[in-house]
């Protein structure tokens, strides 16, 4: 052992207490002391953590968030914890533990599976801490914003960002509710500084919460679509807010709770997307109408220019889901409808662009499905049902299916009418049997609309119910309940053979083409051919397209024209020669049941 | 609305302090009488109302209740700014919480209007095994920084209703006061010319338990 001077010695000790006593970031000790400090200050929140739900007072949850939250501090000094950030990641972790399997309980046997072992690694409960931690820190990448402080003394970035919803969003959306709050002297951020930095986790129950993150983060959680949900969420409670003074707003604002009649706070998100993309009055009225059929005064007198805005607006719907029926955007309720299911196409489109193959996530439901009964039972409901959508209003609902159900009782009528003709002229069985045929598959398309209320009458078949019956054997027909409404065309070109069939016996009665409506009380031959009428799509032809199918779905026009116009060139040719002409003048004169109906 | 006022004066306060201290449990017991051991961690401010009776006038006492965290931050500011009083809380289990209080108060000074009333509250009184604030360390700070001070518990409801009352009742002869002087009343309106020098609140605070 050297000798050290005592003087040396001194000197050691000297930096040494330095070293254990410097506020210097740089002293190891100091760092400790710094880090206890911020753990004991992110354990005050964690124990104050959604302490109604047992899960987040054990000891074990508790540790786990104190854990995560912590190091995402040190990771991000510049931020560090801060208060709102813990009810951030609870849900998170929440959602992984109870999706979590312990691999111990899946039975060996099960493990085989190559789809199970990918699920069993995925959720293994032994990386439930590790999962909650990536999945904080992606979701803080943009939440992040929300708690920064800034340089500025007199505003912060939240503050900044609360004024903007205000003066910017609100203002455009809904002058007349900006101006009224700015008037009784609300400060947005008293209550949007909660709804942003907890991404209204506090507003709505937690299961809705959950429900609510679904559709963020299908946005990507871009800021603008936050933001405009608060103001969504202002537009909700308008009328009340909109004549409210300082304390009744406040109280409002900083308890919100959405009216009773609409429970549902993911609504508020689709409302988003609709407003982000048109942040005008118009848009603001529509909404505000929808929810409670009152619309703002400035924008009462121009009514038809914000439904034509709206409509401006949403455009790429029509590439989603063409559909040529002319009522379909009368009422807001219908563009809101639109809109919505805008939504969810946009909701796809976003999960294929996350380059997870259709192979993998049809495994990984398929294995998801067999893992439930492995995992904990728990009560949160599913959070997956987002395409659920706004009831229409009861009101115009209730007239549309009386209309509905006159015009389907118009088309039994016809039926009936044309039933008795049958005995009234019962000399040619042919006949008979061709008006009994065309009885039946009214009938038949009656009790299809009844059954399917999603499914429109084309209006010429209402109107041309009394003029004459529509060529259709019942084969045919049997095979239109239709189990998917929204592809009856490829139900009708598998039914090519009957229909071939059923056209034979029409062939007697083609020279009659465009006789009196009159006559076909009693002689109900009369009539034009398949092709023409607004069945025609049973034939798979494209030229008359059946108002009757275009309304409901695409058209699936490749298959059509390359699988049906053979049969239907062929159904042509099976006819007799002198029908050649009169079908030749159909097809110039565009002739149509509607025509036979004028000329008439 | 000033038709539908059902009430003489408006008074908004403020509570400030560490987060933990207790500021969101004093203000529920005050406002609903109640109280509940697992909280939930104030995100910015929260607002809570309540209308007191004080020398026969309705006074509406409008309650902020601000973030723990937000000490040093810009966001609490400008809620100082409309304060007619602030109730400065500290835990007195928790000696971090009590050294705080000088911050807390240079932030009073700095971004509240001039004259605002304040009062030193030191919570968790009941809670004697864990003190490590005495009362005499805390009116010795209440007297160094010239204001009143009162031992609370939220959760045994001591001393509670009287750090609101006496702070309201400070304002409120405050604001007639200065309604008198200048003619015309700042934030809350002169009820009716009230002309009386109201009793002073708690000044020297007491040991609650």
């Amino acid at each position: 052992m050297t000798f050290i001077p005592q003087q040396i010695l001194w000197q050691m000790m000297r930096i040494l207490f330095r070293s254990l006593t410097s506020d210097e970031v740089k002293s190891p000790w100091s760092t400790l002391r710094q880090d206890e400090i911020s753990r004991e200050e992110i354990f005050q929140d964690v124990t104050r953590c959604m302490q109604d739900n047992y899960f987040f007072r054990e000891p074990d949850t508790q540790k786990k968030l104190l854990d995560i939250l912590f190091i995402y501090a040190k990771l991000n000094p510049d931020i560090g914890y801060r208060q709102g950030m813990h009810e951030l990641l609870a849900p998170a972790l929440w959602v992984i533990q109870q999706d979590a399997v312990d691999s111990k309980t899946v039975p060996s046997t099960s493990k085989q599976d190559e789809g199970i072992t990918f699920m069993l690694e995925v959720l293994d409960a032994k990386f439930v801490e590790h999962d909650a931690f990536s999945l904080f820190c992606a979701l803080m990448q943009t939440a992040k914003a929300s708690y920064e402080i800034g340089d500025n003394k007199e505003s912060s970035p939240i503050v900044a960002r609360s004024k903007r919803i205000h003066d910017e969003i609100l203002a455009s959306v809904d002058p007349e509710l900006a101006l009224h709050l700015n008037v009784i002297g609300i400060l947005p951020q008293i209550y949007s500084i909660r709804w942003i930095r907890l991404l209204f986790g506090r507003e709505f129950e937690f299961k809705d919460v959950l429900r609510v993150w679904d559709l963020l983060f299908a946005e990507n959680l871009r800021p603008d679509i936050v933001d405009v949900t608060c103001v969504a969420m202002l537009l909700r409670s308008r009328w009340s807010l909109v004549d409210a003074d300082y304390t009744t707003a406040i109280t409002a604002l900083t308890h919100y709770s959405l009216p009773d009649y609409d429970g549902d706070p993911r609504s508020l998100v689709r409302d988003a997307i609709f407003l982000d993309k048109s942040r005008s009055s118009e848009a603001g009225a529509t909404l505000i109408h929808h929810y409670t059929g009152r619309r703002p005064k400035e924008t009462e007198t121009s009514n038809s220019r914000s439904k034509s805005a709206i409509r401006a607006t949403r455009q790429p719907q029509h590439r989603e889901s063409p559909n040529t029926s002319p009522g379909r955007f009368a009422s807001p309720q219908r563009q809101l409808e639109g809109l919505f299911q805008e939504v969810t196409g946009g909701l796809q489109r976003r999960t294929e662009g996350w380059n997870v193959s259709k192979a993998v996530r049809s495994a990984v439901g398929e294995v998801r499905r067999n893992m439930n009964h492995y995992q904990a039972p728990h009560s949160r409901t599913s959070s997956s049902d987002v395409t659920r959508f706004e009831r229409p209003d009861p009101q115009r609902r209730l007239q549309e299916l009386q209309d509905r159900n006159l015009g389907l009782a118009k088309m039994l009528q016809g039926a009936i009418q044309s039933l008795r003709s049958i005995k009234l002229t019962n000399s040619d069985n042919t006949e008979a049997e061709h008006s009994l045929n065309v009885s039946l598959a009214r009938i038949q398309f009656v009790s299809m609309y009844l059954s399917h209320p999603e499914i429109p009458i084309p209006r010429d078949e209402l109107d041309q119910e009394s003029q004459g019956p529509i060529p259709v054997r019942q084969t045919a027909t049997e095979n239109s309940a239709l189990p998917i409404p929204r592809e009856p065309r490829g139900e009708a070109s598998a039914e090519q053979p009957s229909i071939r069939i059923a056209e034979r016996p029409a062939e007697a009665h083609k020279p009659q083409v465009g006789a009196s409506d009159g006559k076909q009380t009693t002689k109900p031959a009369l009539r034009p051919s398949l092709m023409d009428s607004s069945f025609s799509f049973m034939l798979g032809e494209g030229r008359h397209r059946s108002s009757f199918v275009s309304s409901v779905a695409t058209l699936p026009e490749q298959r059509r024209d390359s699988e049906s116009r053979s049969r239907s060139r062929q159904l042509t040719a099976e006819t007799k020669i002198p029908q050649q002409r009169s079908d030749s003048e159909n097809e110039d004169d565009g002739f149509t049941l509607a025509n036979m109906k004028g000329g008439a | 609305m000033a038709g539908t006022r059902n009430y003489d004066f408006l008074i908004k306060l403020l509570l400030i302090g560490d987060s933990g201290v207790g500021k969101s449990c004093c203000l529920l017991r005050f406002s609903e009488d109640s109280f509940t051991p697992s909280f939930i961690t104030t995100i910015g401010i929260d607002f809570k109302i309540r209308t007191i009776d004080l020398d026969g006038k309705r006074v509406k006492l409008q309650i902020w209740d601000t973030a723990g965290q937000e000490r040093f931050r810009t966001i609490t500011t400008a809620y100082y700014r409309g304060a007619m009083g602030i109730l400065l809380v500290y835990d007195v289990t928790d000696e971090k919480s009590f050294n705080n209080i000088k911050t807390w108060f240079s932030n009073v000074e700095q971004h509240a209007s001039e004259g605002v009333n304040k009062i030193l509250i030191g919570n968790k009184c009941d809670w004697e095994e864990k003190r490590v604030v005495s009362t005499e360390q805390g009116q010795a700070l209440a007297d160094e920084l010239g204001i009143p001070f009162l031992e609370v518990s939220a959760k045994a409801n001591i001393n509670i209703e009287k750090a609101f009352y006496s702070l309201a009742s400070d304002v409120k002869k405050r604001l007639i006061d200065s309604s008198k002087e200048t003619g015309a009343g700042t934030g809350a309106q002169s009820g009716g010319g009230v002309n009386v020098a109201q009793n002073q609140g708690a000044g020297a605070g007491g040991k609650c338990c």
